[in-house]
């Protein structure tokens, strides 16, 4: 109970949204996520690289498609313009020797056209943009230029139809400027170079820029990857880390152990929850080897535990520490009777009722069947212990419910205390379990606090029990029978079988001893079905010896009664023997009806129906009723010896007697006294038309030749 | 001289070729003289011609400059004061003829527009009679087709078109060269936007031809 709590303090918080996501990834994947993370961050370089490439590429082809096809267009119109003068030169040359001005028009004009064709190419090429900005000056001044040689040509060409000798001053003028076109010409190549070389450069840097940015990017990646991978194998590792600890908590006896979050659905999460659930059954493991199932009180491994910490802190205190042996009785009558669902029942009502009576420091635990203890920790003094006890057997000796019906137990307590009875919890609770008999053997529903001499007494008890086991095999046990006399006439009308134990080391045993004994542990049984065989064969003797033969009665315990096969036993001891039912007189005592049984009634009968007599025994002890008399077909009743023994001096007990004996009388039941011991006794008897008794007065038990004896004779007063 | 007859022969041939590209041109050039500018002369008094002038002699120490601005005539090559002479003895010439004159058209150049100035006393300027030397293959050829429309146009009854402008338009026009400054070319309008080549008198030769009568 207590340790339950202990790890749910640990499963719960620490799970922020972002630890969610995380968890939902399973191990597998989890080991996944660097080289992933590896893998995009290569992707992404790549397409960088590739991007990169391509603007280069881009660059390159820009570069040819525009500088290089202005600067073959330029070149071209260079060479049509060098050509083109040189024709014009040799024209005005030839003019000069010739002298046809309509021929040097002639040809001149297609030449001068030449010139304005260049120009308009020049232009168009200006116009779509192949110069820069910075070109434009330089282009501007080509066709400045341009123009100007085109006027001294188209005047050189115009002179020569008036004054050659101006012509050719004009050419001259022409050439000139023709040398000045062609170094601005030159120049704007030389700026084409200077362009195209400075457009590589950039590039070649700009490639050498991103080579660098690439390069710095791979080993930035390289180094996350590596981190990540370390971050991660940790963040793996501390939560498998804190299972081994956990597991290894657990296999040490430590129940506080913590686990790593258990929500979410990766692996480690069930790993966890594995665990957890592992926890859980070895907690339940615990509690069912440590705890009664059906009362969930400690049971005896835990009370000793409890007792030994107990014992160690009084040791520290110089306390007292208290056990109370609590055995419940009746219990078995009821389990017996009612079955073991009321017993059940009955005990965890028991268990309610004495954990309400003690402190909650306290322990109170079932030891099995019908005991329990209570250790009393830190007690002051004995009285205390006095105390509780008695609240004990108050609460206790209140009726229990069951099935609308009232049960009345009690219970006979032992009690110990530590330093004083023993040294150890097993001492303690043994000697508190001797005087826990003593208080039984004092007539129950009380409480005794040990004494050492009551360990003699248990002694004896374990020593009987012991040989109680062998007593049938070693054939310790003998019938003896004690007559029953007709007062009218002294006649022996019958004989109560009686059980004798003789025992190589103890002796002999009083039945009132042993009888209990052989009941709690179940012997009854076979010594009840050998006493039933004995008794008839005896019987069947007398029969064979006598002229009007005498019934033999046999005592019967509830055990005996409850036993299936009861029955089959007595028909089989009828059987063998020879023994004519009518001959075999049962004696029950009332504890067999309290619980109405049907079946007890059932039984009766089929017995009663076989003509064998069923007698009520000890009439007046129990819970005499005479509603038991009305229901049951009772061939006759005992009155209990302690009524007989008082009958003759005792008011109350004579008046008693004779109630009964009236009340059997009308029901046309016989009435045995036993126990008749004086005259005066018998006289009482005889003044109540008591026809049967039995007792020392007429005669002690007999062995069985002795008894045959006794039939034989006619017997006389002693 | 016998340079100069080749070059009219070669001329005449050019004009034959070129009028022969027309489809209504059948008769050659004739070859002038003399008697022939008395024919010629004859030919114009009755009207109906169109007659090229190329402008009068020009100063050729200078030089065109700028071939956009033409109404500034400080950056072109004026006429000379013999060419104003040439044009002035034209002018008189063709009065002192009786040779009618209809409508005058020059180039925009200065040297154009005094020419007809001088001579006749007004002049309509054209854009489309710009020396066409300066200009591109598209825009000479352009200024040829202008100038064939306008010798193929009949002038007004009884009277002769003038138009004063250069050698290059007229060459690409009408295969002919003018030559030398201040000539005079005559040309007949005929129908469907053809013209026919009549003759040409020099400059030198108006006077020759006034003292004559």
């Amino acid at each position: 109970m207590s340790g339950a709590s202990s790890w749910t303090a640990n499963r719960a918080g620490r799970s922020p949204d972002s630890m969610k996501i995380v968890n939902k990834i399973p191990l597998r994947g989890k080991f996944l996520v660097a080289p992933g993370i590896g893998l995009l961050l290569m992707m992404l370089m790549a397409i960088i690289f590739l991007g990169a490439m391509r603007q280069q590429e881009t660059v390159f082809r820009e570069l040819e498609e525009r500088e290089f096809a202005t600067a073959e267009s330029f070149t071209d119109l260079y060479s049509r313009l060098s050509i083109n003068h040189n024709r014009l030169y040799e024209l005005l040359y030839s003019a000069s020797m010739v002298a046809d001005e309509e021929l040097i028009f002639e040809k001149g004009h297609p030449l001068l056209h030449e010139i304005h064709k260049i120009e308009a190419s020049l232009k168009s090429n200006i116009s779509e943009g192949y110069f820069r900005s910075a070109d434009l000056k330089n282009a501007e001044e080509v066709q400045s230029v341009l123009l100007e040689y085109r006027r001294f040509a188209t005047t050189a060409i115009e002179m020569a139809s008036v004054d050659l000798e101006l012509a050719n001053r004009h050419m001259r003028n022409a050439s000139t400027q023709f040398n000045r076109v062609n170094m601005v010409f030159l120049d704007v190549m030389q700026g084409f170079h200077n362009k195209v070389s400075a457009t590589f450069v950039d590039q070649i840097h700009h490639s050498d820029t991103q080579l660098l940015i690439f390069t710095g990017l791979v080993f930035l990646a390289v180094l996350a990857m590596g981190v990540l991978s370390i971050l991660l194998s940790r963040f793996l590792s501390a939560d498998i880390d804190k299972m081994i600890t956990a597991l290894r908590q657990l296999a040490s006896g430590d129940k506080n152990i913590e686990l790593p979050a258990m929500t979410g659905s990766d692996d480690v999460a069930a790993m966890a929850s594995a665990v957890h659930v592992f926890k859980g059954t070895l907690d339940r493991l615990e509690f069912q080897a440590s705890f009664d199932p059906l009362t969930q009180l400690p049971n005896r491994a835990l009370a000793l535990d409890r007792l030994t910490h107990a014992i160690k802190h009084a040791e520290r205190q110089s306390d007292l520490v208290g056990v109370l042996f609590i055995d419940v009785d009746f219990f078995k009558h009821v389990n017996d009777t009612h079955g073991h669902a009321a017993g059940d029942s009955i005990l965890v009502e028991v268990a309610r009722r004495l954990t309400a009576c003690v402190r909650s420091s306290d322990t109170v635990a079932r030891f099995g069947g019908d005991e329990f203890a209570v250790i009393l920790g830190d007690l002051v003094s004995l009285d205390a212990a006095a105390h509780i006890a008695e609240q004990i057997l108050k609460s206790l000796s209140k009726p229990f419910v069951q099935n609308k019906q009232e049960f009345f137990l009690g219970a006979s307590i032992g009690i110990t205390s530590y330093p004083n009875d023993g040294e150890n919890p097993d001492m303690l609770l043994q000697n508190a379990d001797t005087a826990m008999y003593q208080a039984k053997e004092s007539g129950r529903n009380t409480y005794r606090f040990f004494k050492s001499a009551m360990n003699t007494h248990i002694r004896m008890r374990l020593a009987m029990e012991s040989q109680l086991r062998h007593a049938l095999e070693k054939q310790e046990f003998h019938v003896e029978y004690q007559p029953q006399i007709d007062i009218t006439d002294n006649s022996v009308i019958g004989a109560e079988a009686l059980l004798r134990w003789r025992n190589h080391e103890l002796g002999s045993i009083r039945p009132d001893q042993f009888i209990p004994l052989a009941e709690d542990t179940g012997l009854i049984v076979p010594i009840g079905k050998w006493i039933l065989h004995n008794a008839c064969c005896e019987a069947k003797k007398w029969q064979e010896m006598l002229e009007i033969p005498i019934p033999v009665s046999v005592n019967v315990s509830y055990r005996q009664f409850r036993d299936i096969d009861f029955e089959h036993i007595i028909s089989s001891a009828l059987v063998e023997s020879g023994l004519p039912p009518y001959l075999l007189t049962l004696e029950i005592t009332e504890s067999l009806l309290m619980d109405d049984r049907p079946e007890t009634l059932t039984l009766i009968q089929a017995l009663t129906q076989l003509g064998i007599r069923v007698v009520l025994d000890d009439f007046g002890t129990g819970y005499s009723s005479l509603s038991y008399l009305r229901r049951y077909p009772f061939k006759g009743l005992k009155i209990d010896r302690a009524f007989i023994r008082d009958c003759a001096s005792l008011t109350d007990s004579a008046k008693l007697c004779k109630s009964i004996i009236a009340m059997a009388d009308s029901l046309g039941m016989e009435v045995v006294a036993e126990g008749v011991e004086t005259d005066d006794q018998l006289e009482f008897l005889q003044q109540n038309s008591v026809k049967k008794v039995q007792g020392f007065y007429f005669s002690r038990p007999l062995p069985a030749h002795q008894f045959q004896e006794f039939i034989t004779q006619i017997p006389v007063p002693l | 001289m016998n340079n100069r007859f080749f070059r009219w022969a070669r001329c005449a041939i050019i004009s034959i070729f070129f009028v022969s590209a027309l489809p209504l041109s059948t008769q050659a050039a004739a070859p002038v003289n003399s008697s022939d500018i008395q024919t010629l002369v004859q030919k114009l008094q009755k009207g109906g011609y169109v007659i090229y002038i190329r402008h009068a002699a020009t100063d050729h120490d200078k030089v065109d400059q700028d071939g956009t601005n033409l109404k500034d005539c400080a950056t072109q090559r004026n006429l000379s004061e013999n060419g104003r002479q040439q044009a002035r003895e034209i002018g008189t010439a063709i009065a002192a003829l009786n040779i009618p004159i209809g409508k005058v058209t020059s180039s925009p150049y200065c040297r154009c527009i005094d020419t007809a100035t001088l001579a006749f006393g007004k002049a309509e300027v054209s854009p489309d009679l710009a020396f066409s030397i300066t200009k591109d293959e598209d825009d000479t050829k352009r200024l040829g087709k202008s100038l064939q429309r306008m010798l193929a146009t009949a002038p007004a009854a009884n009277t002769n078109n003038v138009i004063v402008a250069h050698t290059s338009n007229l060459k690409t026009a009408a295969g002919i060269w003018p030559k030398p400054e201040g000539v005079v070319v005559i040309f007949e309008p005929l129908e469907d936007q053809r013209f026919f080549y009549i003759g040409k008198i020099g400059p030198d030769e108006w006077g020759q031809f006034l003292d004559s009568q």
